[in-house]
């Protein structure tokens, strides 16, 4: 029988042993405080244990061990260790992730997790959505490593909290912010015409903290690859494959009064790249191009009124243009010059309480206006939604003397959209804790079950509703996506010869209504609301820390089936078959170890070794076509410095050690074996 | 060293149990007969390197060949989106927009003989001069046509027409070629093959996108129209005198048409008509003396059409909306159904060899 028994004591163990602070001003600083300050690999580097970081982006902040739903951080430190240069190399080496790569640096980049589509996940910049209201979208490539603080991904639907497109997770993207005096450059080379240089200075005082930064990226991508034809093997060369990209963005946090604090990020994308296109013959050729512009302007107040009350305003500007050219193809007359400007304007308001100390809610409400231009869509199509949400929290001790925890984690919310259907999106969660006391001095031991069911829901896009850019008509009568997720989930906490954390998730998807463009008529495709999605899986994740060797394990992985449930058309042969293009299996693993060094200049070593694996991945609605399984191998190693009083460190990375042949999309060759050196200083 | 050996083995564990990749379709085909039949293109899906695939159907033994080019060439294919091809003095001249590329086959052991990748050229419907030499090749991206050496395979010339430029027709030594624009052009272009010039351009409905020459002596244009235009245009056939490149009449339709045309020996006329729901459409009947329509002679949503001049059967091909393999289904004169057989991903046109 359930009973709330000891509220301080509960207190003590969530909040202390958790080390979950009130408000998300407390657990940014908190955050940052694991996290090395700058952009070098420190000298003085260690591993933490994941419960130390915090995830920001729940409505009511919280750690990895206190959250219903299953979470990944991916700190700056394996950022660093990964050698990644974008974001999408970062969400590769996350669990249950697959990244659709169309190829080297100017191929797009786009997530699926959970069987579902990019659309499907919601992407945040600092809490605040940032996927393109176009086509639901953002391409994860054109994100820099180096302005990423840490990522954290939360699985499974979260729509009962943020809304729209929250059905198959939750990407948190926390930019780079500053913690002391400090300059820093890095350059790198690398394969295939790789250059890339970045910049940035800052400081970070109690009160006031801040950084500029710009950097630029240029890749040839001329790299070279295979094309077979039965016994014919064409060893070929990509061409059009050129990438170019400026970035610049400026942070700054500060303490208004001891109460109030403001922050502000802007950051501004900017991209030109050849479309080098599929391979679908030895002289396949392209003259296609892409010019993508990306600006963002969050501002943010927060104020805490009291230990647990606090109240946050956000706002946020968004602009993004896409220009997509091809002189090649020709229609209409014209050869295909698409393009589109989206701005948005967006305000979020919510207020955390804990009212008598038992229970911990935040309520709030967002406020969006979205409108697009360009010649690829009807008219100048405009959106204003809004919604309001109320997240809450409540803690039971089963009983009397238990280390036996049990919150519950109610959720509802509300969203009204003018061009399409309201939507409620409530949610339950809860979770068990189980844990050795001993007195109040917590073991390390412990023993989770976490679980949430909940409604959520996709808006149509702009491109789905009103596109009219040649090829395609956009259906202005499309309904909201509706599903049902759900996750049930165990996790284990074991110390002895570091630090182990497991967790084992079953998780689910009943999507209706998803979206599905299909031709009609004289081979143009129009989007309707076809079809019934089921998803079931397994996510699997293992994190070892063993602080006394320097080494650190991390090792994901999730094996899934993606059905469809429903007939697209009369006589359709197609039920239950995999959805094409999305892999039934993926595993990642990072094996990473550093130590510190006195010898002459050199102050520390580290060194890493990764591989993802995706499995075979349909690519035709029957199942009867297949991508095979790739793995591939990534490593790196730095030395880290001492010179002339500044900090350095000297990085070589292998990325496809194993030179493997291989495609991710069809028709589109990824890279081979490929080398970049990247020297960073650090004053 | 307990919890580090449980990783080792986690490790190994989850690399040993992953799945193995599906097992390759058998495409071997152990004889082929060199019976008379009836091939089938299958376009493929976009995109897909190896989609374009023939089918060769025996109805004397009513047995199906599947890619029978990869089963007679170790495993070789044709390449992505097969979007036309003839059958010529026994050889089979097939055309693959995707990979731009033109091969020619044996009619006798599918062996592959030669072929040609015209990069950049946006190939899509081919048609074979043996007086001139020449292959005729539609560019649909680039609003013109090329000229082919019919032996060489090398381009001879290229002659600009108009938009998005689809199906062609030879008449008296004129060569008509619909532009259909997806339904921005309503022109037909009349060229000069021996002077490779433009002779004029003939007005026509909406979407110009298949002709034939039928048993009238005129040319049968259909014109698809606009399923997308705001509002939507609905398509046309257009009958075409080839000696004074002049219209005759047009039959018009309520709604958008497929754009295929084909006719038979026996006095009728066929044309795709638009659904829906996916891609294809019914056969809608035309009768080429009285011109009287029969709506929905076959219903359905057919992707492409065939007529046997030998026995006046109808092949129709059911694309399933490349979501799986196609079906092909054989209809007689009168509209009974004799035969449906499944083919390869989307079959789209036949060619019969006796």
């Amino acid at each position: 029988m359930f009973r709330i028994k000891d509220v301080r004591f509960f207190f003590f163990l969530t909040a202390e042993l958790l080390a979950a602070p009130a408000s998300p001003g407390a657990a940014a600083q908190e955050t940052n405080a694991h996290v090395h300050p700058d952009t070098v690999l420190s000298p003085t580097t260690r591993s933490y244990a994941l419960e130390e970081f915090l995830v920001t982006s729940f409505r009511i902040p919280s750690t990895v061990h206190r959250s219903p739903a299953p979470v990944s951080l991916i700190p700056r430190i394996d950022i660093e260790r990964s050698g990644a240069a974008s974001l999408s190399d970062i969400l590769a080496i996350g669990p249950g992730v697959f990244i659709k790569d169309y190829g080297a640096s100017s191929g797009i980049k786009t997530i699926s997790q959970r069987g579902l589509g990019t659309e499907h996940t919601l992407v945040l910049l600092n809490g605040m959505p940032v996927n393109s209201i176009q086509n639901g979208s953002l391409d994860f490539g054109t994100i820099p490593a180096e302005e990423i603080e840490r990522v954290e991904l939360i699985r499974g639907g979260q729509s009962a909290s943020f809304g729209a497109n929250a059905v198959a997770g939750v990407v948190n993207v926390v930019t780079r912010s500053m913690q002391g005096e400090n300059a820093s450059a890095r350059f790198s080379v690398g394969s295939f015409g790789e250059r890339d240089m970045s910049a940035s200075v800052g400081s970070g005082e109690e009160d006031v903290r801040w950084r500029v930064s710009g950097g630029m990226q240029k890749n040839e991508g001329d790299f070279p690859f295979t094309f077979n034809n039965g016994p014919a093997i064409y060893h070929l060369t990509r061409s059009n494959a050129q990438y170019n990209a400026l970035r610049c963005s400026g942070q700054l946090d500060l303490a208004v009064t001891d109460a109030m604090r403001l922050h502000t990020t802007a950051l501004y994308l900017a991209s030109d790249r050849g479309v080098p296109g599929v391979i679908t013959s030895p002289f396949s050729s392209s003259r296609a191009s892409e010019r993508d512009q990306q600006g963002i302007v969050q501002l943010g107040v927060l104020q805490t009124l009291s230990p647990r009350t606090w109240w946050e305003l956000k706002l946020q500007g968004l602009y993004a243009y896409q220009r997509y050219a091809d002189p090649d193809i020709v229609v209409g007359g014209f050869p295909i010059d698409n393009n589109f400007r989206n701005t948005e304007q967006r305000m979020e308001l919510q207020l955390h309480a804990e009212p008598l100390g038992l229970a911990r809610y935040t309520i709030g409400g967002d406020l969006v206006h979205a409108a697009a231009e360009g010649n690829t869509a009807s008219g100048s199509p405009e959106r204003l939604q809004g919604g309001l949400f109320v997240v809450g929290e409540h803690c039971l001790q089963i009983a009397p003397d238990s280390a036996a925890l049990l919150s519950i984690h109610p959720a509802l919310r509300y969203d009204r959209v003018d061009d399409s259907q309201d939507a409620f999106s409530p949610q339950l969660g809860l979770q068990a804790l189980f844990l050795r006391i001993d007195g109040y001095e917590p073991s390390k031991h412990m023993l989770r079950i976490h679980g949430t069911i909940g409604r959520n829901f996709r808006t149509p896009t702009f491109n789905e509703l009103y596109y009219s850019g040649g090829g395609g008509m956009g259906n202005p009568r499309l309904r909201p996506e509706r599903s049902t997720t759900f996750d049930l989930g165990t996790g284990v906490s074991l110390v002895g010869l570091g630090e182990h954390e497991l967790d084992l998730t079953w998780f689910g998807v009943d999507m209706q209504d998803r979206i599905v463009w299909t031709t009609s008529g004289t081979a143009t495709t129009t989007p309707k609301n076809l079809r019934d999605v089921v998803v079931r899986g397994i996510e699997l994740t293992y994190g070892w820390v063993w602080p006394a060797s320097g080494t650190t394990l991390s090792l994901a992985y999730s094996r899934s089936r993606a059905e469809k449930t429903s007939l697209d058309f009369p006589g359709d042969p197609n039920l239950n078959t995999q959805i094409p293009y999305v892999p039934q299996e993926l595993f990642s693993c990072m094996l990473s170890w550093g130590e510190d060094l006195e010898l002459g200049l050199l102050r520390r070593c580290d060194l890493s070794l990764g591989v993802s694996r995706v499995g075979f991945r349909y690519t035709t609605e029957d199942n009867t076509s297949f991508l095979p399984s790739h793995a591939v191998f990534n490593s790196g190693l730095t030395l880290g410095l001492d010179c002339f009083g500044a900090r350095a460190a000297l990085r070589a990375d292998i990325r496809n050690l194993l030179d493997e042949s291989y495609m991710v999309m069809p028709g589109y060759p990824m890279p081979p074996r490929s080398y970049k050196i990247s020297l960073a200083l650090s004053y | 060293m307990k919890y580090p050996s449980v990783a080792v083995l986690s490790l190994f564990l989850l690399f040993a149990g992953c799945m193995k990749n599906p097992s390759e379709p058998d495409s071997a085909n152990s004889s082929l007969p060199a019976a008379a039949g009836v091939y089938v293109l299958n376009e493929g899906n976009f995109g897909d390197v190896a989609g374009a695939r023939l089918s060769l159907y025996v109805p004397s033994a009513d047995t199906v060949y599947r890619s029978i080019v990869e089963a007679a060439n170790r495993g070789a294919h044709l390449g992505s989106t097969g979007d036309d091809f003839t059958l010529f003095r026994g050889k089979i001249y097939v055309l693959m927009s995707g990979s731009e590329r033109l091969v020619i086959i044996s009619a006798t052991d599918h062996h592959i003989l030669q072929d040609a990748f015209y990069p950049g050229s946006t190939p899509h419907s081919l048609l074979i001069d043996s007086m001139r030499n020449a292959i005729y090749v539609t560019r649909l991206y680039k609003n013109s046509v090329l000229i082919v050496n019919l032996q060489t395979l090398q381009v001879a010339d290229s002659v600009a027409v108009g938009q998005n430029p689809q199906d062609m027709a030879l008449v008296n030594g004129k060569l008509f070629v619909c532009n259909s624009g997806y339904g921005a052009d309503n022109s037909v272009t009349v060229i000069n093959p021996d002077a490779r010039s433009v002779v004029t351009t003939i007005r026509v409905g909406a979407g110009p996108s298949g002709v034939v020459l039928a048993s009238d002596g005129k040319l049968w244009v259909a014109c698809a129209g606009n399923a997308f235009g705001t509002p939507s245009i609905p398509g046309g056939v257009y009958r075409i005198n080839p000696a004074t490149n002049t219209v005759v009449d047009s039959i018009a339709f309520v709604e958008p048409l497929g754009g295929t045309v084909v006719a038979s020996t026996d006095g009728y006329v066929y044309v795709i008509g638009s659904s829906a729901s996916y891609f294809g459409g019914p056969i809608h009947r035309i009768s080429i003396t009285s011109q009287t329509v029969m709506m929905n002679f076959v219903p359905g949503t057919y992707y492409g059409a065939g007529v046997d001049d030998a026995t006046g059967d109808l092949y129709l091909a059911d694309a399933k909306a490349f979501a799986a393999s196609g079906e092909v289904s054989i209809y007689t004169r009168t509209g009974m159904l004799k035969k449906t057989f499944v083919a390869e991903r989307g079959p789209s046109l036949f060619q019969f060899k006796r």
